[in-house]
C-alpha cells in the first residue's frame, strides 16, 4: 500500500505536467471566421484586434456572451464599411479561466498575430496578469467587466462599472428598502473580497449591522452549514444576504437557500446575479436583487436593436441571457473602432489611447462617455429585481450618469 | 453557540455525510476491489447530473426511473471503458491514472460541446421542509440519505450475498487461484468496474438538483470524494462510511465556531495527520492482498 501512494504521487506529478501542457494548447484560433485576407499586414487595408476570453474553464458560461457580443459588433462595423474603410480582422484566444494562460496567450497574440489592440478578459486575476504584458509591448487593452477598481493602468480602457457606480448605491438601497442587517458572503477572489470589504464599511457607516462576513473557496457547492448559521444569526429579523458567489458555487447557493425555505425571510442581493443566472435558476432566483449598469430588460432603442441582432446571430434564448459584461464587450468594440477611426492613417497606440478621452457612444445601456482622467466610463447605476420569467426588471436607476472613481479614498 | 444551532449543524452534517458517502461509493469500490484510481469518477458524477437533466427535467420521466437510467447508462459506459481501455492496464497504477484522467478530460469536453455553455437546472423532486423544534431539514436531503443507504446496502448485499459478489471478493484476494477454479475474472473485473461507474452516475443524478448542472460540476467534488476515500482506507466500505461522517460532521460543527473555510482547513490537517499515522486509512480491510 505504501508503494501505491508513492506511485500515486508520481502519477499526480505526471498529470499536473500533462494538465499544464494541455492548457497551453487548448487555445483556439477563431481567426478563421474573420474576414479579410490573413496575409494583410498591420499597415495595410485591415486593422487587427485580439479577443481574449474563456471558451473553456469555469467562467466560460459567463464569457460566452462576451465573445459573441464582441464578434457581433465587429461584424456590424465591417458590414458598415469598417474603420475608416479598413476591415477589422480578429483572433480569438481562449484563456480557460486561468490567469497565467491569459498572459501567455496575450503575448502570443501580440507577437505572432500582430494585434493592435486587445479586448478582454473577464476575471480580475486575468486582467492583472495581462497588464505587465501589454505594458511591455505597449498595446491597448479594453477591459469590459465591472470590477473592484484599481489605480488606472495607462494602457487599459475600462468599460465596466466600478464600485462607486454600483455598491455605493446598492447597499443604501437595500438598507432602506429591505433590512438593516447584512450577511456578507463571497467567493474567495480578488473581486468578491474587495466588494464585501467595501460593503462592510458602507453598512457600518449607515448604522446597519454586519451579522456575518465570510469567503468560501470557489469549489464550494455544499452550503448547509452556512445556511444554518445564517438562520441562527439572523433569527426572525429580516436580513440582506449579500452573496457574491461565482459560477457553480453561486447557483448552488441560490437553489439550496430557496430549498431550505430561507427566501421567505431573507433576501439575497448580489453583483454576480445576471441574466445568465436568473434565466437558468427558475424560482430560486425570483425576488432577489442585482446591481449593475446594464440589464437585458432596458427599454432603449439601441438595446432593442442590439438584442435583436444578437438573437438573429445566436438564437433568441441566448439573447435573453445577454448580461452586462456582454453589453460592455459590445460597447468596447465600438469605442475602440471610434478611437481607431479618429487616428486616421496614424494608427499608433499613443493616438488610440488619446482618442478615448471624452469619447462618447450611444450604447444599449444609454450614452456612455470615457473619462479622460481615469479611462473608465461615465454610466448610470441600476438596481434590478429578478422576475418570475427570469428577466431582471430595473427597480431603481440613477438620474444621471455617474463619474467613475476607480480608486476609493 | 446556541443549542439550536448546534442541533441544526449536526442534522445538516448528517445529511451532508450521506451525500458525501453517496458520491464516494463508486470510487471506493473501484479503488478497493480493483486497485484502480478512477480519476474519471467525478466526471461520471457530472455525466449522471446531465442524465438527470435530460431525462427528468427535459423528458419529465419519473425521478426514480431517471435514477435507474443514470445507473444503467453509467454501468454500460463503465463496461465499454473497462473492456476497451482499463483492462489493458491492470496492475499498472500510473497508466490507469493517466488513462482515467484522459477519460475525464474527454467526458468534460464532450459535455461542454454537446451540452453547450449554459446553466441547466434540475428541479427538486420535493420542496417540503420538515421542522423538529427549531431544527429543519429539507425533504430532498432526507431522500438523498435514503438513496445513499439503498446504494450502500445494495452494494453490500451484492458483494457479500451473491455468487457474483463472492467471485469479486475471491478475485480481489487471489486472482490466480480464482482463475484456476474456472472463474472468468475478466468478466468479474468488468462487472466490478461497471458497478462503480454506475454508482457514480446514480449519485450524480441524485445530487443534480442541489446546484445547477454544468460541465464543471465534477471539479467541486474531486477533493472531497478522494479525501474521503483515502481517509477511510481505500479498500474499506466501512471506512468510507465512517470517514464520510467524521469529515462532514466535523466541517459542519467546526464551522459553527469559526467559518466554513477554517473548518475545511482544520479537517484537512486532521486528515493529513491521520494518514501519516495510519497510511492505509482509518479502517483496513482484513484479508490477504
Amino acid at each position: 500500500m505504501k508503494k501505491l501512494f508513492g506511485k500515486l504521487a508520481a502519477g499526480a506529478t505526471v498529470l499536473s505536467l500533462a494538465a499544464a501542457a494541455f492548457a497551453g494548447c487548448s487555445s483556439t484560433d477563431g481567426g478563421g471566421s474573420s474576414s479579410g485576407s490573413s496575409g494583410a499586414s498591420a499597415s495595410g487595408d485591415t486593422v487587427k484586434i485580439g479577443l481574449v476570453f474563456s471558451l473553456t474553464g469555469s467562467t466560460a458560461i459567463t464569457e460566452e456572451c462576451m465573445v459573441n457580443a464582441a464578434e457581433l459588433a465587429i461584424d456590424e462595423i465591417n458590414a458598415a464599411g469598417g474603420i475608416g474603410g479598413k476591415q477589422i480582422e480578429y483572433v480569438v484566444q481562449d484563456y480557460s479561466s486561468d490567469a497565467d494562460t491569459a498572459a501567455s496567450v496575450v503575448r502570443e497574440m501580440i507577437m505572432q498575430d500582430g494585434v493592435q489592440a486587445i479586448i478582454g478578459p473577464y476575471t480580475s486575476a486575468a486582467r492583472v496578469a495581462i497588464e505587465p504584458v501589454i505594458e511591455e509591448y505597449e498595446i491597448p487593452l479594453i477591459y469590459p467587466t465591472f470590477y473592484e477598481g484599481e489605480t488606472p493602468n495607462d494602457y487599459v480602457i475600462y468599460t465596466g462599472a466600478v464600485p462607486n457606480q454600483q455598491g455605493d448605491y446598492f447597499v443604501p438601497y437595500l438598507f432602506e428598502n429591505i433590512s438593516h442587517n447584512f450577511y456578507l458572503i463571497g467567493t474567495d477572489t480578488t473581486y468578491a473580497s474587495a466588494i464585501n470589504e467595501q460593503a462592510q464599511a458602507l453598512v457600518e457607516e449607515l448604522g446597519g449591522t454586519v451579522i456575518g462576513n465570510e469567503l468560501v473557496s470557489s469549489d464550494t457547492t455544499e452550503f448547509s452549514d452556512i445556511l444554518a448559521r445564517i438562520r441562527d444569526a439572523c433569527g426572525d429579523e429580516g436580513c440582506v444576504i449579500y452573496a457574491n458567489l461565482n459560477g457553480d458555487s453561486g447557483t448552488a447557493f441560490y437553489t439550496q437557500f430557496s430549498q431550505a425555505g430561507l427566501s421567505d425571510q431573507y433576501t439575497i442581493a448580489s453583483f454576480i446575479m445576471d441574466e445568465s443566472f436568473s434565466t437558468a435558476l427558475g424560482s430560486a432566483a425570483v425576488g432577489t436583487y442585482a446591481s449593475v449598469n446594464y440589464f437585458n430588460s432596458l427599454d432603449t432603442e439601441e438595446n432593442q436593436a442590439f438584442l435583436e441582432a444578437y438573437g438573429e446571430a445566436y438564437g433568441e434564448d441566448k439573447a435573453a441571457a445577454v448580461t452586462a459584461v456582454g453589453e460592455a464587450s459590445y460597447d468596447s468594440v465600438y469605442l475602440l473602432a471610434l478611437a481607431m477611426e479618429a487616428c486616421g492613417d496614424d494608427l499608433t497606440t499613443e493616438n488610440i489611447l488619446a482618442n478615448f478621452d471624452n469619447l462618447e457612444f450611444d450604447a444599449p445601456q444609454g450614452t456612455i462617455t470615457v473619462d479622460p482622467n481615469t479611462h473608465h466610463i461615465y454610466c448610470k447605476a441600476r438596481i434590478g429585481q429578478v422576475q418570475e420569467d427570469g428577466s431582471i426588471a430595473v427597480v431603481w436607476e440613477s438620474d444621471d450618469v455617474i463619474k467613475p472613481e476607480p480608486v476609493q479614498e | 453557540m446556541s443549542a439550536s444551532l448546534l442541533g441544526q449543524l449536526l442534522v445538516s452534517g448528517v445529511s451532508s455525510s450521506f451525500i458525501l458517502l453517496l458520491t464516494s461509493l463508486g470510487l471506493v469500490i473501484i479503488m478497493g476491489y480493483m486497485k484502480v484510481v478512477n480519476l474519471a469518477h467525478t466526471e461520471m458524477l457530472m455525466v449522471g447530473a446531465y442524465i438527470s437533466y435530460y431525462f427528468y427535467a427535459v423528458l419529465q420521466l419519473p425521478f426514480v426511473v431517471t435514477l435507474l437510467l443514470a445507473y444503467a447508462i453509467s454501468f454500460l459506459f463503465g463496461a465499454l471503458v473497462e473492456r476497451t481501455i482499463i483492462c489493458h492496464f491492470y496492475g499498472k497504477m500510473a497508466e490507469t491514472l493517466l488513462a482515467t484522467y484522459a477519460i475525464s478530460i474527454i467526458l468534460k469536453q464532450l459535455a461542454l460541446i454537446l451540452g453547450g455553455l449554459s446553466y441547466k437546472q434540475v428541479p427538486y423532486p420535493t420542496d417540503a421542509v420538515f421542522y423538529i423544534g427549531p431544527v429543519y431539514i429539507e425533504s430532498y436531503r432526507l431522500i438523498l440519505c435514503v438513496i445513499s443507504v439503498i446504494a450502500l446496502v445494495g452494494t453490500l448485499i451484492f458483494i457479500h450475498r451473491t455468487t457474483m459478489g463472492r467471485k469479486i471478493r475471491a478475485t480481489t484476494q487471489n486472482r490466480d487461484m480464482t482463475e484456476c477454479l474456472g472463474i472468468d475474472t475478466r468478466r468479474v473485473d468488468t462487472i466490478t468496474f461497471s458497478h462503480g461507474m454506475g454508482l457514480a452516475g446514480l449519485a450524480g443524478a441524485a445530487i443534480a438538483p442541489l446546484a445547477t448542472v454544468t460541465y464543471t460540476l465534477g471539479e467541486s467534488w474531486l477533493t472531497n470524494t478522494f479525501m474521503n476515500v483515502v481517509m477511510g482506507g481505500v479498500s474499506s466500505l466501512a471506512g468510507t462510511v465512517a470517514s464520510s461522517f467524521i469529515i462532514q460532521e466535523a466541517i459542519s460543527v467546526i464551522s459553527g465556531f469559526a467559518n466554513s473555510v477554517m473548518a475545511q482547513i482544520i479537517v484537512l490537517l486532521v486528515v493529513i495527520v491521520i494518514i501519516r499515522i495510519k497510511p492505509e486509512g482509518l479502517f483496513t480491510a482484513k484479508g490477504r492482498r
